[in-house]
């Protein structure tokens, strides 16, 4: 079981960094040129957050998210359904959603991509292969 | 149930008989390109690994094209470990050849494979019948180690395209009259598809435009069917063989789909800060510029110098308008040089730059200052995109970048 906390509106990372300061030859000089947040999925992991979910994501915001080991997950009518503070079972294997006495399919993660998301993300699974 | 063309190839990528939209797959990957704009930063992640390894260096394809020449010490320093690491890895590099997506076109990519790109428009492959997404360093990097990655299967918007473009209406035209209609998220992480009778009037370099710019509708990737038009590109590229021709089937489940005729579509312009800001270019003329530019993956190909020179031809570029000519790739520069070409945009006044993703790109060349106003065939209009963070981009076609660029304004294509 999770606690729900509902946003309004999903985040967007496009505008984080100018591309062109990508150039530079380190994350460190990198930086100068970011907003505090450089990379928004890492901060709600830091937070706590164990998985988010949403009835569809920006591309950049749903890869980085499974890649740093934060499930994302596309689930339809959950968000009308709950609000800030219901309690929530969240099953990835089967994909699907608990809300009391409703449920909702959503995003079957592959065994694969499981093991990714428990290692930590993309790179620590590199290293753990 | 049928698949689309988005579904077939991810089904072949992943061993699978068959995959359907919304499902998460491990998959092959048949190529992965990286440009100068972040393999340092993939490289850096790489040397931190506890096992560094390559997959097949065979699949791995770097360009520098972002920064050609380079302008400064610290893209020196970023291409440097880019350029040895290829070396000592025996990874295919090129520098100075062309815009990333216009060499893979030319040289690489086959219909039916699978490409990350660590770039946004690496959606352009689908003009070949390829998938081509863009990803991030970490996704790169994963791919590069393992020689796969996951995917989501998208769903597919279908365009069934009917009839032809008229005179001096571009296939820049009719991409940014779609992103226009459908919004810069109308196609969040789905496939774009392009069909129908139509598609036999559309030159490979209209489809590369086309499939290119799909990203600035939120696309993950854009796909055409293989027909003659393509396999002829192919041969006369290398001789390449395709990996596997798809067409969606008939019973295929799509979206939406959109009905397009193509005699329809007029000259247009994404006016300031957005891709989707779409005007017809009769509602924008009179607006000053300061430069214009006619180059990138989206617009550098010899069909748009063609177009380009065929109306600045025994014109001037306007007093105090710098106008950037720069051809996508080595071969697409020398052969506007043996039709004569780069000799009538100079006669015009025009600069013609080395092959590099130039202004497109705001940091290497012909970047614009503070107030100023370029009209441009690059691929993003967005704040500060080419230049200083107060300054304006607005996107056209080679047509009416040329035609400006003699005005000094904004002005129709058909203006000369």
């Amino acid at each position: 079981m999770g606690k729900v906390f509902r946003f309004n509106k999903d985040v967007d990372t496009d505008q984080i960094i100018a591309s062109q300061y990508l150039l530079y030859p380190t994350v460190d000089e990198m930086k100068a040129h970011t907003f505090e947040s450089l990379d928004a999925n890492a901060v709600l992991k830091a937070l706590g957050v164990r998985a988010v979910l949403a009835p569809s994501f920006a591309r950049i915001f749903y890869r980085n998210s499974i890649n740093i080991g934060l499930p994302a997950i596309v689930c339809d009518g959950l968000y009308d359904a709950v609000r800030t503070g219901d309690e929530i079972d969240l099953d990835m294997e089967k994909g699907i959603v608990t809300f009391g006495e409703q449920t909702f399919s959503c995003t079957k993660l592959p065994v694969h991509l499981q093991k990714i998301l428990d290692r930590g993300g993309l790179i620590s699974s590199l290293d753990e292969m | 149930m049928g698949m689309t063309i988005a579904e077939k190839i991810i089904a072949r990528a992943a061993g699978a008989e068959a995959v359907r939209a919304g499902e998460i797959h491990t998959v092959t990957l048949d190529y992965l390109m990286s440009n100068d704009g972040t393999t340092h930063l993939t490289i850096d992640m790489y040397n931190k690994l506890r096992n560094p390894r390559i997959a097949d260096k065979e699949k791995l394809v770097w360009i520098v094209d972002h920064n050609v020449p380079c302008d400064s010490p610290k893209t020196a320093a970023s291409q440097k470990k880019m350029r040895d690491f290829a070396r000592d890895n025996g990874i295919t590099f090129y520098e100075g050849e062309g815009v990333c997506h216009q060499i893979m076109c030319e040289k690489h990519v086959v219909p039916g494979q699978l490409i990350f790109g660590a770039d946004s428009h690496t959606c352009a492959y689908g003009a070949l019948g390829a998938f081509g997404t863009g990803v991030g360093c970490t996704d790169y990097l994963y791919g590069m180690v393992t020689g796969g990655s996951w995917v989501m299967v998208p769903e597919t918007l279908r365009f069934n395209l009917t009839g032809k473009l008229t005179d001096r209406v571009t296939a820049r035209d009719l991409i940014l009259t779609i992103i226009g209609m459908i919004g810069a998220n109308g196609a969040n992480y789905h496939a774009m598809e392009f069909v129908g009778d139509g598609m036999k009037n559309l030159t490979m370099s209209d489809r590369i435009s086309i499939c290119n710019l799909c990203v600035e509708a939120g696309a993950k990737t854009a796909l055409m069917e293989v027909d003659d038009i393509t396999l002829a590109y192919l041969e006369e590229h290398g001789g390449r063989k395709p990996a596997a021709c798809f067409k969606s089937d008939d019973d295929a489940v799509f979206e939406k789909t959109f009905d397009i005729d193509l005699s329809t579509i007029v000259p247009v312009v994404a006016k300031p800060h957005f891709v989707d800001n779409l005007a017809p270019v009769d509602e924008v003329k009179g607006v000053k510029i300061n430069e214009a530019f006619l180059g990138s993956c989206n617009n550098g190909r010899i069909e748009d110098l063609r177009l380009g020179a065929s109306i600045i031809k025994g014109h001037k570029v306007a007093d105090k308008v710098r106008f950037l000519v720069v051809p996508a790739s080595q071969e697409v520069y020398r052969q506007a040089l043996r039709e004569g070409l780069l000799d009538i945009f100079m006669e015009a006044g025009a600069m013609i730059m080395n092959p590099n993703c130039s202004v497109c790109w705001g940091s290497c060349q012909g970047v614009i200052g503070a107030g100023e106003v370029l009209i441009s065939t690059g691929t993003r209009n967005f704040k500060g995109r080419a230049g200083d963070k107060n300054s304006f981009v607005y996107l056209g076609s080679a047509a009416t970048v040329a035609a400006s660029a003699i005005a000094g304004e904004i002005v129709s294509p058909y203006t000369y």
